[in-house]
């Protein structure tokens, strides 16, 4: 076969494309790439050394024509397409100059310098400067001047960031409309792809179209009312206890924001439908979009459609559309979510990502949301919703607390502390010597309390240091008469006895341990048989109550004891 | 004293995201609105209380010894 070069392709021109046969096509596009391109050293060479084919390559550049287009030759069986853009072609030629892989004579030198002149925005910009471009923004029609585009991405990068942030306008047009229009006639005209920028110019349209001084993301966008809404019929108590609780303070975001995580926190996802794989009569249950009327806060399981169908009534009643995103259009056929503007926001919300750990689980531990995104990429803005979602987040754990606190109210002392005890990992058991150390460590240290007082301190006291049963069976504190009181000016004066046994009070009494209790004298260890004497003797006699009780191993009813 | 421990468990409250400590400690708050709450309760129950909120272990006598003190009966109706 012969081998083709340049000079001995067949080729024919036409109007829009260069038609070649395959053989050709492969010599052109695909052999003797320039290192780090896609683009043939062939084909460059073919544009510099072909009068025909340099002329309808300045056509196509000439003309806004985005790319090269090959042809199959008419005569040929196969079909052969490829589009090489412009700006492809002078990168290569670039890179094929660096590498000494050209060998330029004037001609081609000459040629080259008007290609690249061709290639660039500045050359685009003269063949353009007195266009208007016509665009819609926010249902408004606006005629803008493309050469003020350009205006404003040649201004040298600090006096451009000192204009967007501080100005309001820009050419008489609200600030993020121009930037909108400017992002979107560059886009719509390929002017990224297809020209060369300069560095400052590619700097500034960079900063402009990552939204840095200006967010235009919402900007056009607009959610029609799903058809299928129409249809739809939620709870009026759901409704009501969602949309009651929204803060007039709000702003609508926020409320928005709220009525997400309500969702989150009343609504479950349902059990059955996830065991049964989502699939069968259990699915087809939930398929119906005239089941959600039936989802109540008692009846408050779901899946995820109905969730984003709740989600979207409830943001219409506060005068946002929403779109329910829809695979392939038909609702209850695979997993949804649901997109809508607030202001300038675009805003995502999925509360069922996951299972396991999405919001629809995660807001009533108060997790991290993970289901609401913004997608707006200016940091202020991101700024923003952050904080709405903080603002609107602790609010809502503030309601639980206040509802919590409210209902908390209503509980005896008793209640909150069995509750409390099934809430906390710190309750532990005190060994009873050391209950007993304690006792006598705090009613030695009584100095303010006179009289009845004290004992009636002490008896509080061992009823928070001891339990019934102890009360009744390890720990016992009588106060009985003192018919020899140390103030000689009384007759009688009361004295406490306390008698306690960590392992129950002893029919051999002198296990027990005894002690007497006194203002005067504090407290005293007594022993069992001493304690007896006292009794027998009639300095000590129990007091007359009907609520007596003995000290163990004290009987009232002995002979020789009797009462005071 | 008991206002010092309200204090702290109102910090506790003010920081914490986790629902279950948000439940104890709103339930503590609860406990602790009677100002003679620790003279109606069992010993383990204060000593619980303190250690949620907060207090070290080798503090927790001193500190009940406090909180029953003779002097922090105010108005104190069974």
């Amino acid at each position: 076969m012969e081998t083709l070069n340049v000079n001995t392709i067949d080729y024919i021109i036409t109007e829009d494309s260069l038609c070649i046969s395959s053989d050709t096509y492969d010599f052109l596009k695909s052999e003797n790439l320039v290192p780090g391109t896609s683009i043939s050293l062939n084909f460059l060479n073919l544009i510099l050394e072909k009068e025909d084919i340099y002329s309808y390559v300045l056509k196509i550049f000439s003309k806004d024509k985005k790319n090269f287009v090959f042809r199959c030759n008419p005569n040929s069986p196969l079909e052969l397409r490829s589009f090489v853009s412009k700006l492809k072609i002078y990168e290569a030629y670039e890179k094929a100059i660096k590498l000494n892989l050209i060998t330029f004579n004037e001609k081609k030198k000459e040629r080259f310098k008007i290609l690249k002149e061709m290639s660039s925005l500045e050359f685009y910009e003269k063949c353009h400067e007195k266009d208007i471009y016509s665009v819609d923004i926010e249902d408004v029609n606006y005629d803008i001047n493309v050469r003020d585009f350009f205006s404003l991405l040649k201004m040298d990068f600090l006096s451009l960031a000192l204009k967007l942030e501080k100005e309001i306008e820009l050419y008489g047009i609200k600030k993020e409309y121009f930037l909108y229009a400017l992002k979107r006639y560059f886009a719509s005209n390929f002017l990224e792809t297809s020209y060369i920028f300069s560095s400052y110019i590619h700097h500034n349209y960079t900063t402009i179209k990552r939204d840095v001084y200006a967010d235009t993301k919402a900007i056009n966008v607009f959610y029609k009312k799903d058809e299928l809404l129409d249809e739809l019929e939620v709870d009026s108590e759901l409704e009501e206890f969602i949309l009651n609780g929204l803060d007039s303070s709000f702003s609508l975001l926020e409320k928005a924001i709220y009525i997400y995580l309500k969702l989150c926190k009343v609504l479950t996802y349902d059990a059955e439908f996830f065991a049964a794989s989502q699939k069968g009569k259990v699915a087809l249950n939930h398929k119906n979009i005239k089941h959600i009327k039936e989802i109540t806060l008692e009846n408050n399981s779901v899946v995820c459609y109905e969730f984003c169908a709740i989600f979207s009534y409830l943001l219409s009643k506060i005068g946002i559309t929403s779109n329910i995103i829809l695979k392939d259009g038909v609702y209850g056929k695979k997993h949804l979510n649901i997109e809508f503007r607030v202001g300038k926001f675009i805003v995502l919300a999925d509360s069922t990502n996951s299972l396991f750990f999405g919001d629809l689980f995660g807001v009533k531990l108060n997790k991290p949301i993970n289901g609401l995104m913004c997608f707006n990429i200016n940091y202020n803005s991101q700024k923003e919703f952050k904080r709405a979602l903080a603002n609107v987040y602790d609010r809502i754990m503030q309601e639980d607390i206040e509802n919590y606190e409210n209902f908390l109210n209503g509980c005896t002392l008793d209640d909150l502390l069995g509750n409390y005890k099934i809430l906390t990992n710190n309750y532990k058991e005190i060994p009873f010597d050391e209950r007993v150390e304690i006792l006598f460590e705090k009613v030695k240290s009584i100095k303010w309390l006179k009289g009845m007082d004290i004992y009636s301190y002490i008896k509080l006291l061992g009823k928070n240091f001891f339990s019934t049963e102890e009360l009744k069976n390890n720990v016992n504190f009588v106060l009985v008469a003192n018919k020899k009181p140390k103030d000689v000016s009384k007759e009688v004066m009361p004295v406490g006895v306390l008698c306690f046994n960590p392992n129950g009070f002893s029919s051999k009494h002198y296990e027990n341990n005894y002690y007497t209790y006194s203002p005067e004298d504090g407290a005293k260890p007594i022993s069992y048989y001493t304690l007896v004497e006292m009794f027998e003797k009639h300095e000590y006699e129990y007091i007359e109550s009907k609520d007596l009780i003995e000290i163990p191993g004290v009987s009232v009813y002995k002979e020789g004891r009797g009462l005071a | 004293m008991i206002e010092k421990l309200r204090e702290i468990n109102d910090d506790i409250l003010s920081t914490t995201e986790d629902t279950d400590v948000i439940n104890r400690h709103v339930l503590i708050k609860s406990i602790l609105d009677d100002d003679n709450c620790f003279f109606k309760m069992n010993i383990e129950y204060a000593y619980a209380i303190l250690r949620d909120i907060g207090i070290p272990e080798n503090e927790l006598k001193y500190i009940y010894m406090k909180l029953i003190d003779e002097k922090e009966l105010k108005n104190f109706n069974e």
